[in-house]
């Protein structure tokens, strides 16, 4: 079997490209042959571990570009694309987070059937976050209320924007088998027109050690008297920083946070909160942490906290804290809530409910036994479920799946417009 | 159209530079870097948005607020611009590629500086030319702007006529948010 990959970022960065690496090891190790398509840039080169094309403007910045610029531009992006896929011949295209609708239409028109994560909302919100301008979550599907509502403002860039999304979304429902990671995941892409025909739940995956390496781990890693938080991800507004720094003065116990992150809007937002909440002193910040120093925290770590204030698709954050027996402090949304099992694995709060969320940063501190407990229960939960054979298996047949029923058009709108339900 | 790269920055005496803020902070750090290093004495000023950031410190800043610069976004700053009396122009490139930087290469077109230049993404110096950043014949981008004109409102339009359907929210999730400065 061979697939051929489509990434717009094929380097280590967020967890989507965690597991797209994972997956491309995972593929090949059972024996699938793995052929890349990625963006020309300074950060992703060749890996010399799969065979692999470096294409120019695959991101493309559609919002701040002309049509005609588009167009003229992204016409060369189509024929390099039908000129590898004739060259390969893959049996199935795998598009990993792309949003570009030059990539798909490309894709669509070699009639290899094709697969495609949906990592965000980005499918069907314009805005990508599905956060409303008052920066509480957004309830509605794509349609009236993107305007209404005020996320598209009557500007060029907007309208732009608007359009990518209109055409991604309209393209998406073709000959395309869309992998969701989570159950909230799924009821939103019902919600937005999607068929369940269409949809495949495939939860994402993680490597998971023996317990009694993780248990070691921990035992090495720990920082003896100290209660060590910690908190991985971008630090942009939706992963919820925000709200878990103005929750920590709140906390009783005496802590450590560190954060692991990347990008500008730490410095940006994040600092002078810290700064002007008096908690530099309780907060350390690395930057860009290779994923073998992350591991070392993960089992550091007493809580790991996943204060995410969006639908999240699913977080792949939640997951590698279980393997290293740690347990989590999350907020109740989206995927979060298939992996933290309340009470069981970790605990719950409610978005945006500080007093909650100090509260059980405090349960956790405060008892040693209950971390333990909830720290084994997670790393189970996460063998059970969440483990990478268990993933491959799903994916193999998913690919076994779509290639058995070829390229069918059982997807195409009977109209332009697919109306939501 | 190629762009000229450029062996070293103008020897020349310059006083007063305008950065572009269109990349993100390292990006224009590294630029920034370079510049001070090459222009010691030189004062510098910086348009764009997101300028809350020790970078800018010190620096006279003209803070748009709209997503992306373009003319529209320079405008309330033109006045102010050429009373700033700026020997250099630089702006910023986010990545290998030239594309999407039309719009901000236009208000570079508008800047009375006597330097223009572009800080490439492998920190590479360019001479600065607008026509680097467009690519067609002018007659064939003026049809597609117009159809563009002519689309985007019915973009807008098509979408309204979409009905927005069922609302989900699940139950302890539909919380209003606080303020926090985003």
């Amino acid at each position: 079997m061979k697939v051929l990959h489509v990434c717009s970022f094929y380097r280590p960065l967020g967890g989507a490209e965690k597991l797209l690496f994972s997956v491309l090891n995972l593929l090949e190790s059972n024996g699938v042959e793995n052929v890349i398509v990625a963006p020309k840039a300074q950060s992703s080169g060749p890996t010399g571990q799969r065979k692999e094309y470096f294409v120019d403007f695959l991101e493309y910045p559609f919002s701040r570009s002309s049509l005609f610029s588009s167009v003229w531009t992204n016409r060369k992006l189509v024929a390099a694309l039908r000129e590898i896929i004739r060259a390969e011949s893959p049996d199935v295209i795998h598009l990993h987070n792309q949003q570009n609708p030059f990539v798909y239409w490309a894709c669509l028109r070699s009639g290899v059937p094709m697969v495609r994560n949906v990592h965000d909302p980005r499918l069907y919100c314009p805005t990508n976050w599905r956060l409303l301008p008052d920066n509480s979550l957004c309830p509605h599907p794509f349609g009236r209320a993107c305007i209404t509502e005020g996320c598209v403002k009557p500007t060029r860039n907007d309208a732009r924007h608007l359009l990518t999304t209109f055409v991604n979304r309209q393209l998406s429902f073709r000959n395309t088998t869309l992998i969701i990671e989570s159950r909230e995941s799924y009821e939103m892409a019902l919600q937005n027109g999607y068929k369940d025909e269409q949809l495949h739940l495939i939860p994402n995956c993680t490597s998971v050690p023996s317990l009694q390496t993780a248990l070691e781990n921990k035992k090495r890693h720990k920082h003896q008297g100290q209660n060590t938080l910690l908190f991985v991800g971008r630090a942009s507004y939706e992963k919820g920083l925000h709200f878990l720094i103005h929750a920590l003065p709140k906390v009783r116990n005496d802590f450590k946070l560190y954060i692991l992150t990347a990008g500008d809007y730490y410095r940006q937002k994040i600092e002078p909160l810290v700064e002007r909440l008096n908690l530099s002193s309780r907060v350390e910040v690395r930057f860009d942490t290779s994923y073998e120093e992350t591991a070392k925290f993960y089992s550091m770590a007493d809580a790991v906290i996943v204060p995410s204030i969006w639908f999240e698709t699913f977080c792949l954050i939640g997951i590698e804290a279980y393997s290293h027996a740690t347990p989590v402090i999350a907020t109740r949304t989206g995927g979060i809530k298939d992996w933290c099992v309340d009470g069981e694995t970790g605990f719950l709060v409610d978005i945006f409910d500080e007093d909650a969320l100090a509260a059980r940063i405090d349960d956790l501190l405060d008892d040693p036994d209950t971390r333990a407990k909830l720290g084994v229960n997670g790393f189970l939960r996460a063998t059970e479920l969440y483990s990478e054979q268990t993933y491959f298996q799903r994916l193999h047949a998913l690919y076994k799946q779509v290639m058995d029923n070829g390229n069918t058009d059982s997807y195409r709108l009977p109209r332009l417009a697919r109306r939501p339900v | 159209m190629f762009a000229h790269k450029l062996q070293n920055l103008p020897q020349t005496s310059i006083r007063r530079i305008l950065i572009l803020r269109t990349a993100p902070v390292p990006q224009v750090r590294l630029a920034v870097e370079q510049l001070k290093h090459a222009y010691p004495e030189a004062q510098f000023s910086v348009l764009g948005r997101q300028l809350n950031h020790s970078l800018f410190a010190g620096m006279q800043k003209f803070e748009i607020t709209r997503p992306w610069l373009n003319l529209s976004g320079y405008r309330p700053f033109h006045r102010a611009v050429e009373a700033g009396d700026f020997d250099m122009a630089v702006m910023c490139l986010n990545g290998d590629s030239w594309v999407g930087y039309e719009q901000v290469s236009r208000v570079m077109k508008r800047i009375p500086a006597r330097e223009k230049l572009v800080a490439g993404y492998t920190m590479e110096w360019y001479a600065w030319r607008h026509d680097i950043f467009q690519e067609g014949s002018w007659l064939a981008r003026r049809a597609i702007s117009v159809l563009e004109t002519v689309l985007l409102p019915l973009v807008y339009l098509g979408v309204m006529a979409m009905p927005s359907g069922r609302k989900y929210m699940p139950a302890g999730q539909g919380r209003s948010a606080p303020g926090y400065d985003r």
